[in-house]
């Protein structure tokens, strides 16, 4: 009987989950999203997409912008009307454009019905002064150590790009070390990190890794070759509350505060100058 | 504040004065239970005309000074027959003996003495009466039903009140400060019944002995135990065993109660193990005792003593996972009532409060160890002086002196080989002494039948390292009775709190860290002005309170976006929390309480708003405030049937609370130019929606009985949730890719309720002996 008991008990306990709809105050409206990186070694490479406001769903077909204006300046002059590629909201320089390290740029974004998106894009200056990147273990395993002069920019960028013995590219995921303590994120191989972290009198790890990775098909184990920095910098002007997420038990816990440099929209658009350092094992 | 001291003095001159030019007897002297000898705290003695009046203190003494043509003084209590003393000028000490229910007499509620403006002292009785989760009585959960009072998730034992945080109330167990005042992670408050015999909540009008906090203050006085005969109680329920036995160690001299309770989750854990290697255990104890030695009639010397706890086991494969937290608290008071006048308490207080954890992962070629808490020491010394100048107007000086050392975050992580050769070891400690400084200097002055006037001054100076906080705060309460009509009263106080708690409001898991302000992080400070009427409907024993207030905060404090869990954190955790919060709260309360010979019960009302805003926060935007519940409903009631049964129910409803949901969502690639796999939400504003409408029923009938032994014993069978509604308990928000079939549909924003409790049914008994 008592067990009989307890055993309701835990039944009434676990309580029930079910799916409501959302009540919000008002319907969001759809917003532009921008990805890209701009560079004097590429040009631009940009996606233009929309938000889904929440009473909607994705659909592929309305998801990019194809027939998005987007326009680049320098100086406040027009620079460039960028150009569609294919149906997948992609955009890059018409041709004969090339991007100059050191000026400024704005990309602003219209489309029809939509409130236009911005982005001041401070192209770096050729990263001459990366003292150096080198891996620290004997066996080469290790951590990734940068050094460089600019310890006023608040924020950097950097892709960390892997190249085995195959000439293959390889994602670096850290394994360790301290990298929290300088990064404010990584996605992949793409790093954001503090600069007060950073500059030549306190060349930081920003990375360990396994130099061993497995390929699964054929499978087989290499050996990272080389380790290619890219590095750019970013200034984040302009906020707002997304979360990189697709799941979150809300009411608990708030959205992170991520970084965005699209006024009037969301994503993020990279300004690179490929200043790259490899490390050859 | 700002006061001009020469208008204060010349106030003070003008009406102290008179006072000594008259003719008066003082008289003080104590109201307790005839039977017992407890003292009883709150109870009116008033002279027959109810010209004068006051309530007795948690000691269940008084002072009272009339003009000498009085010659008789009344002693009242609910549930108590009154007493009438005649020897005024000699000091008078009450014995009331208990009513039966059908000597219940209606007027012996009557507002002899004006409540103060926003206090609530409901009685054990009434307390115990409701209907309960579990069939167990809750006095946190009983005060989240009052007007004004709101609870925090469901089943949760938090207060919010008025617009304030879980942190904004100061809960006092015989007067020490209560860091962790629930367990079962909040769904169960720290204090045993049993033990207490009186609570006491302040939500405005706040008497200046009292500070630290913004939003309220919960005394909780224990049982001094029985000073003529041994008593207790058992209690047994279906995963919790309580019992308290108090009696004379010297009869009428030296008494004791010790009180403990016993909760244990693990059987019903057991229950969902799947393999041998597997084990979860949650076990709760608290435990109460308290001495008190009545030194002479006018000295007393109490010590108490509490220890809670809550121990959480999770053992699986490779990994063993503690969780411990809980209080340890002590004190020492003496009190003397050094003349008819003059009354002086002293005390020295200790709490150490500790949360720690510990996590053991032991795959097959290594072991880490992470060990992590966060605690509290407490000491204060604390002196009070209550001082009766003339009939109209009486003195509260006094002050204290506190030192806490906060170790917010103890981090030590240990990594180890096979041959328990230590591969990593990291240590992250810190301690942060605080000093604080207050005096308090309270007057209370009834310049006629109708009007009373109370004001005051609190300062504080506290210190952390080079950090300083000197503040004063100014409260003022008036109240004026028309007869006939009712009593209309005001208050404005001014409320500082030094110390900050961080946590995720509801959180499923551990997550209390307190703080000190210090440069960065300030101490808050409030400011409220409240204004009521109450008044009683004579003969039908139906009273009825109606107030509204007006709420301003500063310098509140809360994490980081992002930055919600600093708990097992070993970097520094004021990058993680950011200050100088706004906080604003306005709200309307209703409450309606009834008492007759077989139905007792009340209604309450509020309706509020409470919102919060922080430079970082909501792109500086102000936004409503966690658990701020525009609509807040709850009726209770107790219907005594016959002599042997009785029934209990209890109704609430609630709108939902303040939800940060995502209003759209996008799509990134890993890489530019790369496919479009990661779905980013998008949360434009923190709390832009509300949960679910909430309520519920609980119902409850209890079975009076005496046994063989001639012992009185009651058997209750209860439900909560009766009609088994899901209510919200959190939500979930993902992206759908599938229906409920699994069948691939276009992505959309899903949103999932969890409920936790539906019906539960509970069995109680217990046993007086």
């Amino acid at each position: 009987m008592k067990n009989a008991v307890l055993f309701l008990i835990l039944l009434a306990f676990l309580g029930c989950t079910k799916e409501v709809s959302l009540q919000y105050d008002g319907h969001a409206r759809s917003k532009i999203v921008l990805h890209g990186l701009i560079s004097p070694q590429e040009g631009v490479d940009l996606t233009i997409s929309r938000t889904i406001p929440s009473q909607e769903k994705l659909d592929t077909n309305t998801l990019f912008l194809n027939d998005a204006l987007a326009i680049l300046y320098q100086d406040n002059q027009e620079f460039d009307t960028l150009v569609n590629v294919g149906d997948k909201g992609h955009f890059q320089l018409s041709q004969n454009k090339i991007i100059d390290a050191g000026k400024t740029y704005v990309l602003r974004v219209f489309v029809q019905g939509m409130e236009t998106a911005s982005v001041d894009l401070d192209i770096p200056d050729s990263i001459s002064n990366l003292t150096g990147a080198y891996a620290e273990l004997p066996n080469g395993d290790g951590s990734l150590s940068i050094g460089f002069d600019d310890p006023l920019s608040p924020v950097y960028y950097a892709e960390v790009i892997g190249y085995d013995s195959l000439g293959a590219e390889r994602q670096i995921f850290p394994t360790g070390g301290s990298d929290g303590q300088c990064i404010d994120s990584w996605i992949y191989s793409q790093y954001f990190f503090h600069a007060d972290c950073l500059g030549p009198e306190n060349p930081r790890i920003v990375g360990a890794f396994d130099r061993e990775t497995i390929i699964w098909e054929p499978r087989q184990t290499v050996l990272l070759h080389k380790i290619k920095f890219r590095l750019s910098k970013i200034e984040p002007k302009y906020e707002t509350i997304v979360i990189f997420d697709d799941q979150e038990e809300v009411g608990f816990t708030e959205p992170e505060l991520t970084q965005t440099n699209i006024k009037g929209g969301y994503g993020y658009v990279l300004p690179v100058n490929f200043a790259e350092v490899v490390v050859v094992f | 504040m700002q006061l001009n001291s020469f208008i204060y003095i010349l106030f003070l001159l003008l009406f102290y004065l008179p006072g000594f030019a008259q003719q008066t007897w003082t008289c003080s002297g104590q109201v307790v239970d005839a039977s017992s000898r407890e003292p009883l705290v709150g109870a009116n003695v008033y002279t027959i005309d109810f010209r004068y009046g006051t309530t007795t203190d948690e000691y269940g003494r008084y002072t009272l000074m009339v003009k000498n043509e009085y010659n008789e003084l009344i002693a009242s209590y609910i549930g108590y027959q009154s007493d009438t003393c005649r020897r005024v000028s000699q000091g008078c000490y009450f014995e009331l003996h208990t009513q039966s229910l059908r000597e219940v007499v209606v007027k012996a509620d009557k507002q002899v003495v004006q409540k103060e403006l926003g206090t609530f002292s409901p009685t054990m009785e009434q307390v115990k009466a409701l209907p309960t989760l579990l069939g167990d009585v809750d006095i946190l959960k009983a005060m989240t039903l009052l007007p004004g009072v709101s609870g925090g998730v469901e089943g949760s034992s938090g207060m919010l009140v008025r617009g304030g945080n879980l942190s904004h109330n100061l809960i006092l167990l015989d007067g020490t400060p209560v860091y962790n005042s629930s367990h079962l992670f909040g769904f169960m408050s720290s204090f045993n019944p049993d033990a207490v015999k009186h609570v006491e909540l302040y939500k405005g009008g706040f008497p200046v002995v009292y500070g630290g906090r913004l939003a309220s203050v919960l005394g909780v006085t224990m049982k001094d135990g029985n000073m003529r005969k041994w008593a207790g109680n058992l209690s047994a329920g279906l995963v919790n065993s309580s019992m308290v036995a108090e009696g004379p160690i010297w009869k009428d001299r030296v008494s004791c109660m010790v009180a403990g309770r016993l909760f244990s989750l693990s059987p019903l854990l057991g229950l969902g193990r799947k393999t041998s290697d597997e084990k979860y255990g949650y076990w709760v104890y608290d435990w109460n005792s308290k001495i008190k030695f009545k030194l002479t009639q006018n000295q007393s010397l109490y010590f108490s003593y509490f220890q809670g706890v809550d121990y959480f086991l999770s053992q699986e494969f490779n990994t063993k996972n503690q969780v411990k937290w809980g209080n340890r608290v002590a004190s020492i008071r003496y009190n003397n009532q050094l003349s008819s006048r003059l009354f002086a308490d002293f005390g020295v207080y200790y709490n150490h409060y500790r949360y720690g954890a510990n996590y053991e992962n032991t795959p097959i070629d290594e072991t880490s160890i992470l060990a992590v808490k966060s605690t509290i020491d407490d000491w204060t010394e604390k002196i009070k002086m209550r001082w009766v100048l003339s009939p109209k107007f009486r003195m509260l000086l006094g002050g204290a002196l506190s030192q806490k050392i906060f170790t917010p975050v103890d981090f030590d992580f240990s990594l180890k080989d096979a041959n328990a050769q230590v591969i990593n070891h990291q240590v992250a400690k810190e301690h942060l002494p605080t000093r604080s400084l207050v005096g308090f200097w309270g007057n209370e002055w009834t310049p006629t039948a109708h009007l009373k006037l109370k004001f005051g001054l609190r300062s504080i100076f506290y210190r952390m390292a080079s950090f300083r906080f000197d503040d004063t705060d100014f409260r003022t309460s008036a109240s004026y009775k028309l007869t006939g009509i009712g009593t209309f009263k005001l208050a404005y106080d001014e409320m500082n709190q030094p110390f900050h708690l961080l946590t995720t409001v509801g959180s499923e898991s551990p997550n209390e860290i307190w703080i000190p302000g210090f440069e960065k992080i300030q101490p808050s400070e409030a400011q409220q002005v409240s204004f009521g009427y109450s008044t009683s409907f004579s003969g039908s024993g139906t009273y009825l309170s109606v107030e509204t207030y007006l709420k301003k905060m500063k310098n509140l404090v809360r994490y980081r976006p992002g930055a919600a869990y600093l708990f097992a954190q070993k970097s520094d955790w004021r990058n993680r929390v950011i200050g100088g919060g706004e906080g604003k709260a306005y709200g309307l309360e209703f409450f309606i309480r009834h008492k007759s010979r077989r139905l007792t019960g009340w209604l309450g009302y509020t309706m509020e708003w409470s919102n919060r805003r922080y430079e970082q926060v909501n792109k500086g935007e102000w936004f409503a405030a966690n658990y701020e519940r525009r609509h807040d409903l709850e009726l209770t009631a107790s219907y005594q049937i016959s002599k042997k049964w009785s029934v209990a129910g209890l109704f609430v409803f609630q709108t939902g609370r303040p939800l940060t949901l995502p209003t759209s969502f996008y799509v990134s690639p890993t890489e530019p130019g790369g496919v479009l796999t990661r779905y980013t939400l998008v949360f434009d504003k923190i709390n832009g929606s509300r949960t679910k409408v909430y309520h519920r029923m609980d119902l409850s009938f209890t079975r009076r009985h005496r046994t063989k032994r001639d012992r009185e014993a009651a058997w209750s069978f209860g439900a909560y949730n009766v009609y088994a509604r899901n209510n919200p308990f959190s939500y979930v928000v993902s992206i759908a890719e599938t229906d409920a079939d699994h069948n691939p549909i276009r992505p959309r924003i899903a949103l999932s309720q969890k409920s936790l409790f539906n019906l539960i049914p509970s069995v109680n008994y217990r046993l007086k002996f």
